[in-house]
């Protein structure tokens, strides 16, 4: 609880917002459903208007097919049950086609109330030009309305025809937003402790936050995007594995780690497949900030409606979205095939925003493996020697099962968060609480 | 702000007291905290190089508000008011008190202020006004920073990608000459591979790119 109040004061200071490393939103108390990701209903399949115009080099047959594609990409995994439909073109708008700002705001604000989740093509790229202005930004995709039930109810992407971007590129920025459209987060592949290396490089998620070179679904978009969407067959092909992040005391939940497994190859220097990866974000499900009444009249803010509840100060009601249950900040759990892995914990520390806080939580100590005898003292990245092979615990998961309390103590983390605090000895801060 | 007892800590510390211990832990939490950044979004990398010369006002200073409201012209677009208190311009002008508008996309941004809060100070390279007048950071968290205050004194930038990429190719292709630079600033820059970065070292690297048009990746 220690840790709750703390992240509480200090998110005060750097952060409001919640997300993960899966999931794009998770819900609270008073939205959605506690703890639970914001996802489509897919007893019915979700609709999607796509704009009737070109993109770019893509003609609107191409650009529309392409689109299609992407859609089939992440719905016909046969561990996932979703699917999508094409109801025709966006409407509001002339020919269904989004030319304009004043059409782009009129789509908006049909997506805002729910009547459609619109796939504009910026032909060439004249409306990215005029909101956003940065040839860099290649897509971007929004849930419009949420339901207090915790659905997705409508969502837009833009996709822009001005950057120059080959089919395969676009294809990919298609591939990534629906992702986001979807319900997912950015995501990451874990951080080498012996330096980036091509395999890294290939286990990127499609769901990194920046344009690379895959082409395709990885491991990890394929994992989370079944764990949202389970179908009949998700339990005969996936396990999961659930542990925590602590800190040095072995009590303390620690948010925001990043927690990676990789393919068990032994006989090799690494001891690990790192062309694969699956990932979570510890405390994922938590929210970024549980708000606090202590500055809730500080600042007066003009008009008062700028600011809740009038103050800039006031962070009474914390974040709209995550869990407030303390069991769960530094709960992660991965999604991921059969078979025997390494898993490693480490910093965020490449990826845009990512996981439940903005900006990031630096890890509070150096990162490493998980093992067997996992303590404050035992190794980590900092001594790791990179020419010889690894020592790595593994950990073997089945499918249908849950490999738990495969639990991380950092090594090197203070003691309690502050010189102030005793030890911690409630429940609600006891690595022994309840988890879902 | 001096009312009560802090009961959260369990101790009898003032609010005064007590906010300002938690600042200065915020300030050691957070040295190596990254900018924040609107979400949702893919985008293609940018380095030091790239954001100083895309960026037409390159400014450092202290938020003084932060607002979310609907542009009055596109009542459901919805924007981010942001308005700094300038403490220093490397590339364009800007008067003392600057406010611009950025359009938001994100949910999320729209529900925080994308991230912005009052107080914080930050380093933005920022693009040119949009034909609607909107402005929007290089590169999105590229061209985002944060400077925060490091536990030797020193003030630290970082972005949302812990500055990683931030020096790629920016010194071997000619565009930053280290050896114009500081000797400390060189050794930082020519070691760099990401995280917090000393703000002197940053800004005379952009001092530096400014002065060099043409630079290239």
């Amino acid at each position: 609880m220690k840790r709750t109040l703390l992240c509480a004061t200090v998110l005060l200071l750097s952060s409001l917002a919640a997300g993960a490393g899966g999931p794009l939103l998770v819900g609270s108390p008073s939205f959605g459903v506690d703890g639970q990701p914001f996802v489509w209903n897919n007893a019915q399949p979700v609709q999607y208007r796509v704009d009737s115009g070109t993109l770019g080099m893509l003609s609107s047959a191409t650009a529309t097919a392409d689109l299609a594609n992407a859609f089939a990409a992440w719905t016909q995994l046969p561990t996932v049950a979703l699917s999508a439909t094409n109801t025709g073109p966006i409407l509001g708008v002339t020919s269904g086609h989004v030319a304009t700002v004043a059409d782009f705001n009129a789509v908006t604000g049909s997506c805002d109330s729910g009547q459609q989740s619109p796939m504009i093509f910026d032909s060439n790229g004249s409306l990215f030009s005029q909101l956003v202005g940065d040839a860099s930004v290649i897509g971007f995709t929004s849930p419009c309305k949420l339901s207090q039930d915790g659905h997705i109810v409508s969502a837009m992407s833009v996709f822009t025809g001005g950057s120059n971007l080959t089919e395969q590129q676009q294809d990919q920025v298609m591939l990534h937003e629906l992702g986001h459209f979807f319900g997912l987060d950015h995501s990451l592949p874990g951080v080498d402790p012996c330096g980036t290396s091509t395999a890294d490089i290939a286990a990127l998620p499609i769901m990194y936050f920046q344009l690379t070179s895959q082409a395709g679904l990885t491991s990890d978009d394929k994992a989370w995007i079944s764990w949202l969407y389970p179908s009949a067959t998700f339990n005969s092909v996936y396990g999961t594995i659930t542990g925590l992040v602590l800190f040095s005391d072995g009590q303390s939940h620690v948010q925001d780690v990043l927690v990676a497994a990789h393919p068990a190859m032994s006989g090799t220097t690494a001891g690990e497949d790192r062309s694969q990866a699956w990932s979570s974000i510890s405390g994922f499900r938590f929210t970024g900030n549980p708000g606090q009444p202590y500055t809730s009249n500080y600042l007066a803010c003009t008009p008062a409606s700028a600011c809740p509840h009038g103050f800039y100060g006031n962070n009474a009601d914390g974040d709209s979205f995550g869990s407030r249950n303390a069991a769960l900040l530094g709960w992660f759990e991965i999604p991921i095939l059969a078979g025997t892995y390494a898993v490693e914990a480490s910093s965020i520390n490449d990826g845009g925003v990512i996981g439940p806080n903005d900006p990031i939580i630096p890890l509070p100590g150096p990162g490493e493996y998980w093992n067997a005898h996992e303590s404050a003292t035992d190794a980590n990245f900092s001594t790791i020697d990179c020419t010889v092979p690894r020592q790595i615990d593994y950990v073997t998961v089945q499918a249908g099962q849950v490999t738990p309390n495969i639990n991380i103590t950092l090594d090197n983390t203070a003691p309690t968060f502050d010189i102030f605090e005793g030890p911690d000895t409630t429940s609600s801060g006891n690595a022994t609480g309840v988890h879902p | 702000m001096r009312v009560t007892k802090s009961r959260a800590l369990g101790r009898t510390l003032s609010i005064d007291f007590t906010v300002a211990v938690i600042v200065s832990l915020a300030a050691i939490f957070c040295v190596s905290s990254a900018a924040h950044a609107q979400r949702g979004a893919i985008t293609l990398p940018r380095n030091l190089a790239d954001l100083s010369s895309n960026a037409g006002q390159i400014i450092q200073g202290r938020v003084v508000s932060a607002t979310v409201e609907p542009d009055p012209r596109y009542n459901h677009l919805q924007t981010l008011v942001l308005t700094l208190a300038v403490d220093d311009v490397l590339k364009g002008q800007a008067p003392t008190t600057f406010t611009f508008r950025e359009f938001l996309w994100d949910v999320r941004d729209i529900s925080d202020h994308a991230g912005y809060h009052l107080g914080d100070e930050v380093l933005l390279f920022l693009n040119g006004p949009t034909p609607l007048g909107f402005i929007t950071p290089v590169g999105l968290q590229q061209g985002r920073f944060r400077v925060v205050k490091g536990a030797d004194g020193q003030d630290y930038a970082i972005n949302a990608n812990q500055n990683s990429g931030l020096f790629d190719n920016v010194v071997r292709s000619g565009a930053l000459n280290a050896g114009k630079l500081s000797a400390k600033s060189r050794a930082t820059v020519q070691s760099f591979q990401r995280g917090p970065i000393p703000l002197t070292a940053l800004k005379e690297s952009v001092h530096l790119l400014v002065q060099s048009p043409g630079a290239v990746r």
